[in-house]
């Protein structure tokens, strides 16, 4: 690839990953272009995201290559290996060879050399204090990556991040939200009923408030669906 | 208006402040007073908005307040209104000076409750705003940019706190709306009974109490709390 090419391929793949921040979108989608546009720009002949997923363990995300022995390269095998320890210290972890792998991680090492990969980039995906995973980059040359691609890569992996976070804050306030909602509007038509069902059969709004109980327990339906009929009077109690 | 402490706002005050309303983790721990501890104001009411917390005063450190904020509810118009839709800051520094323009009924009603000032801010976390925070004088009043910052920073822990309590209510297996000084339960049940009377929608009924309750210049929980103690029928 060109120099001018290459530019032009980087900025298309930053502004593709801008947009995600503004736009709808859907994050696996996002993160599997990432590691596809590693590849065409980067010095590496296969790319793969490990995230920690809510009950903190690592998962691969996405990858380049779907073989399952690739796959298990990357992952937590006796918690081992470069992807795994740019996640646990948050920083870069960059292996030029085979040998310095093996003295490291002799397992992953072993995997490697299988694997036909020659040296490593790690890069902790991370905001601030945060680590919540790594976007890897294996090489199939020895050797150190390549400066400018290691700090696109260190660029392209913090958009991510930042993407990744405002997705789950998103989700986790919508989720939020909705549960409020729902517990309330239930409470407010549960009182309405209580006041219909008092007035239509003169009783007082507490033995009002037994009759749904007693109706929705003998018909195995939640009080708030009771209550909604009886205000739509769509159920005589 | 005193004269405003050097730097422009009661450092110090603000301080306490944000201890107390940090401190008021309890479901029934107050956190309106502390809003008078940072602000040199004559009252401070707190309320939620809409969805999702549903529309009611949580807290208000007079019966003044408490009015304050009840005739926004029952019009539906205000600034804590407005602040709570906009998420941000709504300051009526005279209210006596300015004619015309937004909510001409619950100008001339503050008016005559005597309020010379009213500033609303949202009650937010984040990107989430569930109501509105309103502090106000007997005077016209203007807020020093330091004092709208130390506002602005109460009024996200006191929305913390009133979410977390949120939270915890939708948990609980609870299935009625809880009493207490503020609580709209009747106003619910009224429009329940007053639909059964009229053979109308409970929404339309719940425009029956409004009406009602404009008409003869009381709060729409006067009116339901007749309706309830069946001192009120309006099938007759």
């Amino acid at each position: 690839m060109t120099k001018l090419t290459r530019e032009q391929s980087l900025v298309g793949t930053f502004v593709a990953m801008a947009d995600s921040l503004v736009d709808d979108y859907d994050i696996v989608d996002l993160l599997q272009r990432l590691v596809e546009d590693c590849i065409l720009l980067f010095d590496a002949s296969v790319a793969g995201i490990l995230l920690l997923s809510g009950s903190g363990e690592l998962e691969v995300i996405v990858s380049t290559n779907e073989r399952s022995e690739f796959v298990g390269l990357m992952q937590v095998r006796a918690g081992e290996g470069p992807c795994v320890e740019a996640v646990t210290t948050g920083r870069v972890v960059s292996v030029e060879d085979l040998a310095a792998m093996a003295d490291r991680w002799p397992r992953f090492a072993a995997d490697a050399r299988r694997g036909g990969f020659a040296s490593i980039h790690a890069i902790p995906m991370r905001l601030r204090s945060s680590t919540i995973g790594s976007l890897n980059l294996f090489r199939d040359q020895v050797g150190e990556i390549d400066g400018d691609d290691a700090a696109a890569a260190q660029a392209l992996a913090d958009v991510a991040t930042i993407s990744i976070l405002q997705h789950r804050l998103a989700e986790e306030s919508a989720l939020t939200q909705l549960q409020l909602q729902r517990a309330l509007q239930s409470r407010v038509v549960i009182e309405q009923a209580k006041g219909f069902l008092a007035q239509r059969k003169d009783i007082a709004t507490d033995a009002a408030f037994d009759l749904i109980r007693t109706h929705a327990r003998s018909t195995r339906t939640r009080l708030g669906d009771i209550a909604k009929q009886v205000v739509a009077r769509e159920l005589e109690l | 208006m005193g004269i405003l402490p050097k730097g422009g706002a009661d450092q110090d005050g603000f301080a306490r402040a944000v201890a107390a309303l940090t401190a008021a983790v309890g479901g029934s721990d107050d956190l309106c007073g502390p809003f008078l501890a940072a602000v040199p104001v004559s009252g401070a009411v707190i309320s939620t908005l809409g969805n999702p917390l549903g529309t009611q005063t949580v807290c208000a450190t007079s019966e003044l307040a408490a009015r304050v904020d009840e005739i926004q509810i029952d019009f539906g118009e205000g600034p804590c209104w407005d602040a709570r839709r906009t998420g941000r800051l709504v300051s009526i520094p005279d209210l006596a000076s300015e004619v015309g323009g937004e909510w001409p009924n619950i100008r001339t009603e503050l008016r005559e409750l005597g309020i010379g000032s009213i500033h609303a801010f949202p009650l937010a976390v984040g990107p989430l705003t569930v109501g509105s925070v309103d502090i106000y004088s007997m005077v016209a009043s203007t807020l020093h940019p330091l004092e709208v910052a130390n506002v602005t920073s109460l009024s996200a822990i006191a929305a913390r706190q009133v979410l977390r309590r949120a939270q915890e209510d939708a948990e609980s297996s609870d299935e009625q709306m809880p009493g207490g000084p503020y609580s709209r339960r009747e106003v619910h049940q009224a429009s329940g009974m007053v639909a059964a009377q009229l053979n109308i929608t409970v929404d339309d009924a719940l425009v029956v109490l409004r009406g009602h309750a404009f008409a003869e210049g009381t709060s729409v929980r006067d009116v339901a709390e007749e309706v309830v103690g069946r001192r009120l029928d309006f099938g007759v």
